[in-house]
Parts: structure tokens; sequence; C-alpha cells
């Protein structure tokens, strides 16, 4: 985090020290002047820009995690760049984790995967949890599991990397779990 | 779905907690490498120092590398450990870890061709259990050094968690092999090189792989099914 100045930097450290006492207004201004460079630094090092917010949360969820690691009398910048560096090397791994458990789960559901002409009949629960998705994730479930695209032939059609719409997909079954477990509460 | 940034900044501060800061890396440096030193005058005063230390150290160049190469490898491995658990001190961790490198080569490298080509390949060889027994003295001794820089790196945030854990246990078992060369009286090659320049190799085994998972599980919880 080269671009934080010697003044920025000295404000910074001074909310540090006093987030670390407990000074919750402190901690929040600083978070806050933050997140433009956090958002910065993760779309320097993302190639979707969909992914970056969802990084930026993780480099402040890090970030608070480590601050008790900084210590006042060193330059906040370097301890910044190396908590965020960290955190997007993390994010980045545990994606690459997950795609490749994603690689074995689709080769099982090929198997009886719907075609285009004959897609997958929905429950009306479903349905309804199918609704309340963003438009982009209810896309990738659509295509991929009710429509029975590969993963291949959905990225061509939506316009993205296959990468991006393994993402888009993930975060949408995620979301229909939650949300069909919520219909499912008493 | 997920919250916007904006939001978990405010919840972050609204269930913000008071931290103590990590302490300093000299601070804590200087405190293991203490540990090491009273442990080491523990081990000596509970077993007795070798009494021809200061001979052997002049008759046996291997002796005297590999005691040296320890003390190396053990001062490299605990900064190492320590730099590598706060983050912005990376730069001080590779200097460490290069510290190590060297210290691994004076006391295995240079250690072990002296002992094969210098008196000590003459000297009668000990019992395989010996090399064992000084192991795992140097582990004993190891203990209050290793309590210490293992807890810090557990409690810092490590960018690389397995090395800075694998620097902890190496550097500790250093200081412990260290402290044990001191009383030890078997001069032979390969005891030298077993147990004594390597056994900082199975602190990996024993301190900082079952730290590693300890860590894993600390960082990355099972999800609930």
């Amino acid at each position: 985090m080269s671009w934080i100045g010697e003044e920025q930097d000295s404000r910074y450290r001074g909310w540090m020290a006093a987030a670390q006492r407990g000074d919750a207004d402190a901690y929040q201004r600083l978070l806050t002047e933050l997140l433009p460079l956090l958002r910065a630094f993760a779309r320097a090092r993302l190639r979707e820009a969909s992914d970056v917010e969802d990084v930026v949360q993780n480099v402040l969820v890090a970030i608070h995690r480590a601050r008790h690691t900084y210590r006042a009398e060193r330059r906040f910048a370097p301890w910044l760049g190396a908590v965020a560096r960290n955190a997007v090397i993390d994010e980045l791994r545990r994606r690459g984790r997950r795609l490749s458990r994603e690689v074995s789960l689709e080769a099982a559901a090929e198997a009886v995967a719907p075609t285009p002409e004959s897609p997958a009949p929905l429950s009306p629960e479903m349905q309804r949890a199918l609704e309340q998705l963003p438009a982009a994730q209810r896309e990738a479930v659509e295509l991929i599991q009710i429509r029975g695209l590969s993963v291949a032939e959905a990225a061509q059609r939506v316009g993205i990397k296959p990468g991006a719409l393994k993402v888009r997909a993930h975060r949408g079954y995620r979301a229909l779990r939650l949300l069909l477990e919520e219909t499912e509460e008493p | 779905m997920s919250p916007s940034s904006e939001r978990l900044v405010e919840s972050l501060a609204h269930n913000l907690q008071p931290v103590r800061p990590l302490p300093p890396l000299r601070r804590m440096a200087l405190l293991v490498l203490a540990l090491g030193g009273v442990a080491a005058g523990a081990g000596v005063a509970y077993l007795g120092a070798n009494p021809h230390l200061v001979e052997a150290a002049r008759r046996y160049p291997a002796f005297l590398a590999i005691w040296v190469g320890l003390l190396v490898v053990a001062v490299g491995g605990v900064v190492a450990a320590l730099a590598g658990a706060v983050p912005g001190r990376e730069p001080e961790a590779r200097a460490a870890f290069g510290v190590t490198a060297l210290g691994a080569a004076i006391a295995v490298g240079l250690g072990g061709i002296l002992a094969f080509s210098g008196p000590e390949a003459g000297v009668p060889a000990a019992p395989a259990a010996a090399s064992g027994l000084c192991a795992s003295m140097a582990a004993l001794l190891a203990l209050p050094a290793a309590a210490v820089v293992l807890g810090f790196v557990l409690r810092g945030a490590p960018g690389r968690p397995l090395a800075s854990l694998a620097a902890a246990a190496t550097g500790a078992m250093a200081l412990g092999s260290f402290a044990n060369h001191m009383h030890c009286v078997q001069f032979d090659a390969a005891h030298l090189l077993m147990g004594h320049a390597l056994a900082p190799l199975a602190g990996v085994v024993l301190l900082a792989m079952p730290a590693w998972f300890v860590l894993r599980r600390l960082a990355d919880p099972p999800a609930p099914e």
C-alpha cells in the first residue's frame, strides 16, 4: 500500500491504536477510510469485478482478526498491505479448492442432467426460492441445473469466463440452500 | 445475500473489543533465547557439563562447527518464526530464514564433512540409541522456548503458517540441541550428525505438525453439515 502517504499513515496509526483500546468510533473511521483503498487493491488483483466486494469483505474481516498484531510505533501501510495480500491469497486458494470440488460434483451430475429441450421440473418451493436470487446467480443456476448446459456452454451464453460462472452458480446454490432451509423451519 | 462492505464495517466497529497488542519482536526473541539459556543451564546443572568441552571444541572441528551451526539455526529460526507471524515483518522473516539456512549449512553440511573426514571419523561409534537419547534431550530442553515461540505464532497472523511453525520448531529444537551439545560426551561422526546436527528436523515433526493442525482448525473450522 505504497499510496498511503506519511500523514495518512500517521492518522491510521492513531486510529488503529485507539481501536486496539476499544474505541469503536476510531475503528469505524479507519475502516471506512480504508474501503476505497481496499477496493482498488482487490480490483488490481482480481479478474472478475463481481468478486471485488467479496474479497474486500474478507480483507476487512482479516484486519479485524489481526488487529492485535499491529504495533502503533510502526508504519501502518506495510501491516495493512501484508494483511490484505494474505487475505486475497487465502481467498484465491479457497476458490481454487472449491472449484476443483465442483468439477467432480459436476461430473457426477452429468449422468442425470436435464437437457435444454426438457428442463428439470421444479417444486413450487424451489421456484419461489429461485426467484429470490439475484439475477446473475439465478441465471447461472438455471442454465446449469435446470437447462442442463455444461459450465462452458452456460458461460459462453452469459458471456463470462467459466470460472466466474462457477462462482456465481456456487453462490446461488448456497443461497438456495439457505432459502429452502428457512422455508422448512416451522 | 452477503451484507455490503459498509454494513460490515459498521458491524465490526459495533462489536469491537479491546485487544492486547502482540509484544515487540525484539523482546520476544530475547525472551526465547533467554529461555533457551535457562534450559541449557538447567540441563547442565542436572546432567553436568562435559568436562572436556573446551578441549573437544579445539580437538574436534565438526563438534565446534555443529555447535556454532546450531546456535545460528536457533537464532535464525526463532526470529523467522516471530517475524513471520506479524504482518508487515516479512522482510525480517525472509532474512532470518536465510540465516537459518546458513546455520543448517554450517551444522549439517560443514559439520558433516568435517565429522566424516576429521578425527571424529576415527572415534568408536556410539550405540544407535545414544542419538535418539540426545535428540530426546534436545526436545526436552527445547520445550520452554518452543512453547513461547509456537504460542506467539498461533496468536499472530502468519502469512505462511506452516513455514512459521516449522521455523519455530526448528529454532527451538536447535536451541535444545545446542544446550544438549554441552554435556554430551559422544564424539563419533554419525552420532554428532544424527543426534545433534539433525535433531532440529525432529522438531518439525514433533512440534510444528501438531501446531499446524491446531492452527488450521482455528483458522478454518469445519463447515456445519
